[in-house]
């Protein structure tokens, strides 16, 4: 659709920014598995001599108002935030994408009555059925992995559902069915590795929706709660701190942006390579 | 008018099966919110009159009947921890969250929709991997951060307003907006770089379609080409994404509420979430969920009555 | 008249010039066919010819003069304006090349709205006088229709008549054949020939199918990868083709009045 010269240019810029996103990305998520083994100090240990004391050498981001080593925090409270997200998507992702396929590729009534449903479902903004859920099921890591899940299922089934209705028209398919593959043969080994280039991209808009949308429910106090740590309920701690140790908020912030830039960078180059 | 009726009909039956499964999802969580209310201590007499004044002990069809008759001619029911009816706590809240509501879309159009226009001139390939990474930059901001930031910056720094200290709408509505104006920027500065992609991403579409060459071989310029084929073709993405940019808007106004102590109706979710207070909660999240439909519905009529023989239906960003 | 002087051009995205130093003349009043396989380059002259090419990406020299001005070196107000008049263009896909939301009346009386100061009654009037020129049924209904309320055929007439509406002296007509039906086919190319018949209108035929070209073109220059392989009066070129790419590609081609046959081929090809 769009002509030859935009799609070209595309793919050299998309590149570059692929190989930004990969190194961003890489370099969140080394954070974050350092994080599980090793922080500089223990994340919960307080201490009375160094409240609030801004960045310096012995504690990067400073310290918070017990004295705790906000690095070693911020560390840990990515963690969390992007084990959530890793499996919010991935189950979201896997349930979505799996109905969809199916859908997609069998079509008939079923095919109809999902879509119905997850057209209209996606018209919501993921956040309310997100909210309704943990409402329902009170705050906790493991019921903001469920809610944002089962809040990014219609979203994931819609994008797999065209993906795969998409494919199942191509020659291959029925070249492949005429063998005698078998469906779910055809559905894994045959269409999957063809439909990479529309969910790849899904998965990491999903990825970085579920790091704002954890980000969010646990810095509104009905996300993850302490003692787990978690990037949205420390901004929520830095947000009453924001005069005497902004630096607080600007870790917490800007660990957030560059997890979602790295993906989202990530996404626009796969879209283009 | 055929597919008026149809969708109209459709909205209609949307409408009423979201507000069963939002009814539904209580009920089966919160089987008995009466002995929730009390607490363990209670006894059962005092739990049984209580279940009888929330009326929770007739069955779950005539109490959903009752709710659905009461939610539409304005009777929300009674809030559990405020012993008030929901209306009546609701509806102050309503105009702040409105404000900055409009306010932030107002921006995002304002904004965005010229920026897409204006940065679908570039072409340089390095031009484009610098503007797609700025693109990304700001579409990576989350608003509640911005937010904290924007508090801090024009609050604390600046004293251009000050953060948590409201002031009414209906006492000082100019200090009221200028307050809100705030959290609205918050709201639309990622979304802008949305839009103003979305916007570029769909004209660039159309602009390498056939009949701009078709215009232009016809003798138009490249910019007559684009007012006079390429914007109209470029229009229907468009008001659907804007329609998708009100129910984000929902979503994400929730949290910037919490950010700059807005007595909206996102705080007000977010407190009867943390009581479980399930009346307020419902008729909430309904609410927000009509206002999301109704928009996109809305999005739907614009379209018909662009392109009244609509291509394949339903066009999504 | 139309005259390609040593034409080269070169898109900075590709290894290769897409037209590497072509000459082609278009006489007045004359049917001239261009022939190749696709990727050789044709719809790039044709663009050119038009004064379509996107100069912000790609490298051009040598001249196409039209009436004897060279429309490489020409201001842009000039070029727009002489698009709008001297030459008219046919896409090979009607139905993307009409813009879905513009009634097929006004899209076909842009050219008079964008360079004549014409009535909206007088143009009107052209508009209805072109599409009875191109054998339009009902050119009142067509007038008020959105493209996809008609046929492909109409649609390519619909094209037809909005490149003729001002009288151009030289119709470019891409692949105008390809996106059709065979039956249709056969009846817009009869009109091409009625229309040069009667109007004079010299034309530049592209197409892939050499029968297509054989049956009007008087002349025909066949491409092959930018270059220019061959170039004769049609029926001499065919009878007696001199370069092995023309022989093949004559070889190639299902036998004249057997298009039918090559469709079915072509669709039996997706179950192989």
């Amino acid at each position: 659709m769009r002509n030859r010269i935009a799609v070209r240019s595309g793919g050299r810029a998309g590149r570059v920014l692929l190989i930004l996103g990969l190194v961003l990305t890489l370099s969140v998520l080394l954070f974050t598995l350092i994080g599980a083994f090793y922080t500089p100090y223990d994340p919960t240990e307080m201490n009375g001599l160094e409240k609030l004391s801004p960045p310096s050498l012995s504690h990067l981001f400073g310290t918070d108002k017990f004295g705790r080593d906000i690095f070693s925090r911020v560390m840990k409270g990515t963690l969390t935030t992007v084990s959530v997200a890793l499996f919010t998507v991935a189950l979201g992702g896997a349930a979505g994408s799996l109905l969809g396929a199916v859908a997609g590729y069998y079509g008939g009534a079923a095919d109809a009555i999902l879509m119905r449903l997850s057209d209209t479902l996606t018209a919501f903004p993921a956040m309310l059925p997100a909210l309704l859920i943990i409402s329902l099921l009170g705050p906790g890591k493991y019921h903001v992995v469920l809610a944002l899940s089962l809040a990014f299922v219609p979203s994931f089934t819609r994008v797999s559902r065209a993906a795969f209705a998409g494919e199942r028209q191509k020659p291959y398919v029925t070249a492949a069915r005429l063998q005698g593959a078998s469906d779910p043969r055809v559905l894994l080994l045959h269409m999957l590795p063809n439909t990479r280039r529309v969910l790849l991209p899904a998965v990491t808009i999903g990825f970085s929706n579920a790091v704002l949308a954890e980000a969010g429910m646990s810095y509104l106090g009905i996300g993850v709660t302490p003692p787990d740590a978690s990037l949205g309920y420390m901004l929520s701690e830095a947000q009453g701190l924001l005069s005497a140790a902004p630096w607080y908020a600007l870790a917490c912030g800007g660990v957030l942006l560059v997890a979602v830039l790295g993906v989202g960078l990530l996404g626009e180059g796969l879209k283009h390579a | 008018m055929k597919t008026l009726l149809k969708k109209t009909a459709s909205l209609l039956l949307t409408l009423l099966l979201t507000s069963f499964l939002v009814f539904l999802a209580f009920e089966l969580i919160d089987g008995d919110p009466a002995r929730t209310m009390l607490g363990d201590q209670a006894t059962e007499q005092r739990v049984q009159a209580l279940q009888a004044e929330l009326g929770l002990d007739k069955p779950f069809f005539t109490r959903y009947i009752g709710w659905l008759g009461g939610f539409v001619t304005g009777d929300f029911g009674v809030s559990f921890s405020y012993r008030q009816p929901v209306w009546e706590i609701l509806a102050p809240k309503l105009g702040p969250t409105a404000v900055t509501g409009a306010l932030a879309f107002l921006l995002i159009t304002v904004c965005g929709l010229p920026l897409g226009l204006f940065s679908a001139h570039w072409k340089h390939p390095a031009v484009l991997a610098v503007r797609t990474f700025f693109e990304q930059l700001i579409m990576a901001v989350p608003p509640f951060v911005l937010g904290i930031g924007l508090s801090w910056g024009f609050g604390v720094v600046l004293h251009a307003f000050t953060p948590g200290d409201f002031p009414a709408l209906s006492e000082d509505p100019l200090g009221a907006v200028r307050y809100l104006f705030f959290a609205a920027l918050a709201l639309a500065v990622p979304r802008i770089a949305m839009t103003a992609r979305m916007l570029r991403m769909s004209v660039s579409g159309e602009l390498g379609r056939d009949y701009v060459r078709a215009s232009m071989a016809r003798g138009a310029t490249r910019r007559q080409a684009l007012t006079r084929h390429v914007l109209k073709n470029a229009l229907p993405a468009t008001v659907a994404f804007l329609a998708q940019t009100m129910a984000e808007l929902v979503g994400s106004g929730v949290i910037v509420e919490q950010v700059f102590g807005v007595p909206g109706v996102g705080r007000l979710l977010v407190a009867s979430i943390g009581n479980r207070d399930y009346p307020v909660v419902c008729t909430v999240i309904v609410m927000l969920a009509f206002f999301v439909l109704v928009s996109g519905a809305l999005a739907d009529a614009v379209n018909l009555m662009i392109d009244p023989g609509r291509r394949g239906g339903k066009s999504h960003a | 008249m139309l005259e390609i002087r040593n034409l080269r051009v070169h898109f900075y995205t590709r290894p290769v010039p897409a037209v590497d130093g072509i000459d082609l003349t278009v006489p007045d009043g004359e049917i001239v066919g261009l022939v190749g396989e696709s990727g050789s380059g044709k719809t790039v002259t044709a663009t050119a010819a038009a004064g379509l090419l996107d100069r912000g990406a790609c490298e051009v020299s040598g001249r196409i003069l039209l009436n004897g001005e060279d429309l490489l070196t020409l201001p842009a107000r000039r070029l727009t304006a002489l698009r709008g008049r001297a030459v008219g263009m046919v896409f090979q896909d009607p139905a993307a090349a009409l813009d879905p939301l513009m009634r097929a009346g006004k899209q076909a009386g842009e050219a008079l709205a964008l360079h004549t100061k014409l009535p909206k009654s007088e143009r009107k009037a052209a508009v209805l006088q072109a599409f009875r020129d191109v054998e339009l049924p009902d050119p009142e209904r067509v007038y008020n229709a959105y493209p996809r309320e008609l046929s492909g055929g109409m649609q390519q007439r619909v094209m037809i008549a909005s490149a003729l509406v001002s009288s151009p002296s030289l119709l470019l007509l891409d692949e105008p054949t390809t996106a059709l039906d065979v039956t249709v086919q056969a009846e817009i190319l009869a009109l091409l020939k009625r229309l040069n018949a009667e109007k004079g209108i010299s034309m530049l035929l592209i197409s892939h199918d050499l029968n297509v070209v054989r049956h009007v073109a008087k002349r025909v220059a066949v491409m092959q990868g930018g270059k220019l392989v061959e170039t004769g009066e049609t029926e001499a070129l065919f009878r007696a083709p001199r370069q092995d790419y023309t022989k093949r590609l004559i070889a190639a081609a299902p036998k004249p009045f057997g298009g039918a046959a090559g469709v079915r081929m072509r669709g039996d090809a997706g179950s192989e």
